[in-house]
């Protein structure tokens, strides 16, 4: 039965295949490219993006640029694709890629992230509840909003909508301070919550323990292990114990 | 540091190394298949249905796209709905709509809508713009993000514990217009008023815990959610102006937020004992805030070698909080005394906390040779932080009532250097480095009053800190060909925090924390490497991978036998993540694309050798995973396309270690096929139909989760 089937779906497509290559006289094209279009260079696009153009030597992205002939593409169309056909229509739509609207032109080079974003655990970006532009800028400077040299911190670009997390406590996580990136994988991992960690490493690797004759684990001054100790519930958070891990107004245990 | 798993580490490296060489081998057949195929130009006038011929493209510049569908699922509700963002059932309305016409010369009137039902997925944009004159636009846009709520496995009595419907949604709106005066040679201002807000449930990963797991103890399995409210209003207003050589911009922005938030736990539910333990448990936290901010910047073209820019900051957040964590009888119960257990809370919570922040950045971009830049740049921030609250404990019945106080200071000094050249035809070389060193001092007094003397001592602890960042990152991007490139970046961060506690009250054997720590050093050590290449114009290729080791060093304070601890180090993390993406179009109406990714990615702490009840308590955290996808386009006639899409995904890193603690590891393998039919009826009318099939399986929660779905759904466009 099984090698019928193989048989009849082999004998569809070699049929698809023959009726299609005696039949089409057409190109279709693997996505984000564009039909017809040729490169025409990043001058041509400063006539009606001037203030980009301009401001691009400082983009991160800029570093791509070389001189020679093997880098010519190297500008505008190297993330948008190429531009004649955007250029004689005036700016039209669906005529140039736009990056803003589809993360597939940043795939191109960050496979990584492609990845990252078909894990269990994502921002929807593959969705098209977000895009890749909410929290970078190709165009100008750091790549990375936030953080460096930019006068808005890392933390400040994730608690422009994650303001819950972003605090203030009166008891902080000192974590926080040091970069939501520190516990997060902001485009995807096989944890929930996008975390970089699952179980109690995720804690240990900073709240160093202690361990003791008798098989004890001491964290922070306090007993932590044993067959029905706090360790055994779980991760430090799963297990109920250390809920307000963003921050806490009761205490420094960040318990609740 | 050694761990029982780098073995494992070290066989997938030699397994992937095959992989990897397999699918090189793969693409290079490709590569040769390709170069025989008959050669047609990518310039043909006709193109797919999807994007029509490049004169039609230009003929339309409205379209209403009409959408119809629903999935059909068996298994796990909650957890297709959150895989894959969308709920069960049935959904159509208008999947995109663009409208525009012109005003006047130049001007354009632009309306964008999108409304399916009901899956809370709605957006409207209105757009009036003159290039010369300025634009005003409205919109408003909602959506719904999707949930599972529940709680975790335990194998060893096969233990899944089911309060709730667990299918729980969060929606997500915004409400905003804004304008912009665009004058021609005239300073030009801009403003934005939004209203946004989150409403719903979602999930918690601060599990409620259980004695019903067939061995001593308890284990966090309950499952716990969270109910949002929050709403947020956003005024912002900039000015920015060209005077000479030097732009200029000024800017507010104001910013209130509430928030209404409730985390919900049970613990212990259907445990009959005495005295009671099921109990619910129910923390609000209620924070109102308020932020000022206003900044400037300046952009200084000096000379076509000198780019001069600067940015001041200054914000003033003031925030309210209130609150209480209360066990009661049900969800959002009141107080009952009786039902605390081993458990406390609180209740009265009040306070509040003044922040203010100070920031300023200077940056010179200094071009001395057309290939040569560097580019020298300072960013000072100074933050000062004031907090109180006061409250009342409760622990079996009204317990003590506490004031807290705390102060914080900081000032971060960051300076960096970036240079790059391209002097060498088809190189692009470069390198940045970043130095940080920063100042810091906390005081926290907690006074707590007891009903009945005496009461706790106070606990006072005033700390100093210092922390000094650098880090260091070269690359390059070389064009050996048109058809290749290559790029490579590594970077070296370190970070070295040290901590003096000028006093700390705290008595030994409470938790000691942040008073603990007396230094911590993070090493980090990444490098990347991507190599594109195009044999053919067919063809694309692009490989890529990513290396991460990274390691933390820490001091405690004072140990159990009261000796001062020594540096140790308290973690290891490594990545390694390999990608492979390959595009070929053998023929012209035929195209494939592949993505494959395979990550090794560890973390360990010496508790990974920590043994308990015969295994191991604290496993090595693993996120290993394959992903891949594979697509294909087909064109099987002059007016119809055929696409195909597969995607893959498995993590491997589940470990039943449940007879000492509750195991975690991913385990989980999810397919996906879908099939699209695409018709280009008329050149103004398409119509799409497309089915796919979906099966996801968990292991990690023993099964429960686990789902199989498929989708029918068909669209029409109408381009006009």
């Amino acid at each position: 039965m099984k090698g019928r089937i193989v048989i009849l779906a082999s004998s569809s497509a070699l049929s698809l295949i023959v009726i299609s290559c005696v039949t089409i006289n057409r190109v279709v094209f693997a996505p984000p490219e564009i039909p017809g279009a040729t490169f025409v260079g990043s001058a041509s696009c400063k006539e009606c993006h001037a203030e980009i153009v301009r401001d691009f030597k400082t983009a991160d992205h800029a570093r791509l640029q070389a001189k020679g002939d093997n880098a010519t593409d190297m500008g505008c169309e190297s993330c948008h694709g190429p531009g004649s056909i955007h250029n004689q229509s005036g700016g039209a739509y669906h005529t140039i890629v736009n990056p803003g609207k589809s993360p597939e032109a940043c795939f191109q080079c960050h496979l990584d992230k492609r990845s990252q974003f078909n894990l269990p655990s994502h921002h929807p970006v593959l969705e098209g509840k977000m895009s890749c532009s909410d929290c970078h800028n190709p165009h100008k400077g750091r790549a990375t909003k936030g953080g460096g040299h930019q006068l808005a911190s890392e933390h400040e670009t994730c608690a422009k909508c994650h303001q819950a997390q972003g605090g203030s406590f009166v008891f902080e996580h000192e974590a926080v301070r040091e970069g939501c990136t520190t516990c997060h994988e902001p485009h995807g991992t096989v944890n929930a919550k996008m975390l970089v960690s699952r179980n109690a490493n995720l804690c240990l690797k900073c709240h160093f323990q202690q361990q003791t004759a008798g098989g004890g684990v001491v964290i922070g001054g306090r007993e932590h292990a044993g067959l029905t100790g706090f360790l055994s519930r779980g991760t430090c958070w799963s297990a109920g114990c250390h809920e307000a891990v963003h921050g806490s107004q009761i205490g420094t245990s960040l318990r609740y | 540091m050694k761990t029982r798993s780098q073995a494992k580490i070290g066989s997938r490296k030699v397994l992937n190394a095959g992989m990897l060489a397999g699918a090189w081998v793969a693409c290079v057949v490709s590569v040769g298949a390709a170069e025989t195929a008959p050669a047609k130009v990518s310039d043909s006038k006709n193109a797919s249905p999807d994007d029509a011929a490049i004169g039609d493209r230009l003929e339309y510049n409205n379209w209403l796209e009409m959408s119809a569908g629903g999935y059909f699922q068996s298994g796990d509700r909650a957890q297709f709905q959150r895989g894959r963002n969308t709920r069960r059932g049935a959904f159509g309305g208008v999947e995109d709509f663009h409208w525009e016409t012109p005003i006047k010369k130049r001007g354009l009137f632009k309306v964008d809508g999108r409304a399916i039902f009901d899956n809370h997925d709605y957006s409207l944009k209105l757009e009036v713009a003159h290039p010369e004159t300025g634009y005003l636009r409205f919109g408003y846009r909602e959506f719904r993000s999707y949930y599972d709520g529940s709680g975790g496995f335990f194998p060893r009595n096969r233990q899944w514990i089911s309060l709730y419907d667990e299918s729980l949604q969060v929606d997500r709106g915004e409400f905003w217009f804004e304008g912009g005066l665009t004058l021609p040679e005239r300073p030009q201002f801009t403003f934005r008023y939004s209203h946004q807000f989150r409403d719903g449930k979602k999930d918690s990963t601060s599990w409620g815990d259980s004695g019903l797991i067939g061995i001593a103890g308890q284990r966090g399995i309950v499952p716990t959610f969270l109910r949002l409210d929050e709403k947020r209003d956003i005024f912002e207003a900039d000015g920015k102006h060209t005077l000479g050589n030097t732009d200029l911009g000024l800017g507010i922005r104001l910013d209130w937020s509430d928030i209404n938030n409730s985390r919900n736990i049970r613990r212990r539910p259907g445990e009959a004992l005495v005295p009671p333990v099921d109990h619910f448990v129910t923390q609000r936290d209620v924070v109102e805030t308020d932020l000022f901010n206003v900044h400037a910047s300046t952009e200084t073209r000096l000379n076509d070698q000198l780019l001069l820019t600067s940015g001041y900051s200054y914000t003033r957040i003031d925030t309210a909080v209130s609150g209480s964590r209360i066990y009661g009888a049900d969800y959002d119960g009141v107080f009952d005394p009786g039902r605390t257990g081993a458990g406390s809370g609180f209740i009265g919570l009040l306070g509040d906390s003044e922040t203010d922040q100070y920031v300023m950045n200077l940056n010179l971009m200094f071009t001395p040779w057309d290939d040569f830049t560097i580019v020298p740049s300072l960013r000072v921030e100074r933050q000062d932080q004031d907090a109180r609250d006061s409250f009342r404990e409760t622990a079996g019945a009204l317990g003590n009532f506490v004031s807290n106080t705390r102060e914080r200071g900081l000032l971060d000094v960051m300076q960096g250097l970036e240079a790059r050249y391209t002097g060498w035809r088809n190189w692009s070389l470069y390198a940045r480095s970043e130095w940080l060193e920063g100042q810091g001092t906390l005081r926290e007094l907690r006074v707590a009053t007891a009903p009945i003397p005496p009461s706790p001592l106070p606990i006072f602890r005033d700390t100093d800190s210092s922390r000094f960042t650098q880090k260091y990152a070269v690359g390059a991007n070389w064009y050996p060909l048109k058809r290749a490139n290559f790029a490579w970046q590594y970077y070296y961060k370190s970070r070295e925090n040290d901590y003096t506690h000028n006093t700390d009250s705290t008595f030994a054997g409470n938790d000691r924390y942040p008073a603990f720590l007396r230094a911590q050093d993070f090493d980090t050590h990444d490098v990347n490497l991507r190599v594109t290449l195009r044999p053919c114009s067919r063809v694309t290729l692009v490989s890529r991978y990513d290396f991460q080791l990274s390691t933390v060093d820490t001091q405690g304070g004072i140990g159990p036998a009261g000796i001062a601890l020594g540096k140790v180090q308290s973690a290891e993390m490594t990545s390694h993540i390999l990608s492979q993406s390959a595009t070929w179009s053998p023929l012209g109406w035929l195209y494939f694309q592949g993505n494959i990714t395979y990550a090794l990615d560890q973390t360990d702490t010496p508790a990974v050798d920590l043994k308990s009840a015969g295994t191991y308590l604290v496993l090595p955290a693993q996120n290993d995973y394959w992903n891949g996808s594979l697509a294909a386009g087909f064109a099987l006639d002059d007016k119809t396309d055929l696409q195909a899409q597969y995607n893959y995904y498995r993590a491997d890193n589940f470990w039943d270690n449940s007879a000492a603690s509750q195991p975690y590891g991913a385990g989980a393998e999810s397919h996906g096929v879908t099939l699209a039919l695409i018709r280009q009826i008329t050149k103004s009318l398409r119509w799409t139909w497309k089915y796919g099939f979906f099966d996801s399986r968990d292991q990690t929660s023993g099964g429960n989760n686990n789902y199989q779905a498929h989708l029918v759904y068909s669209s029409v466009q109408y381009r006009f």
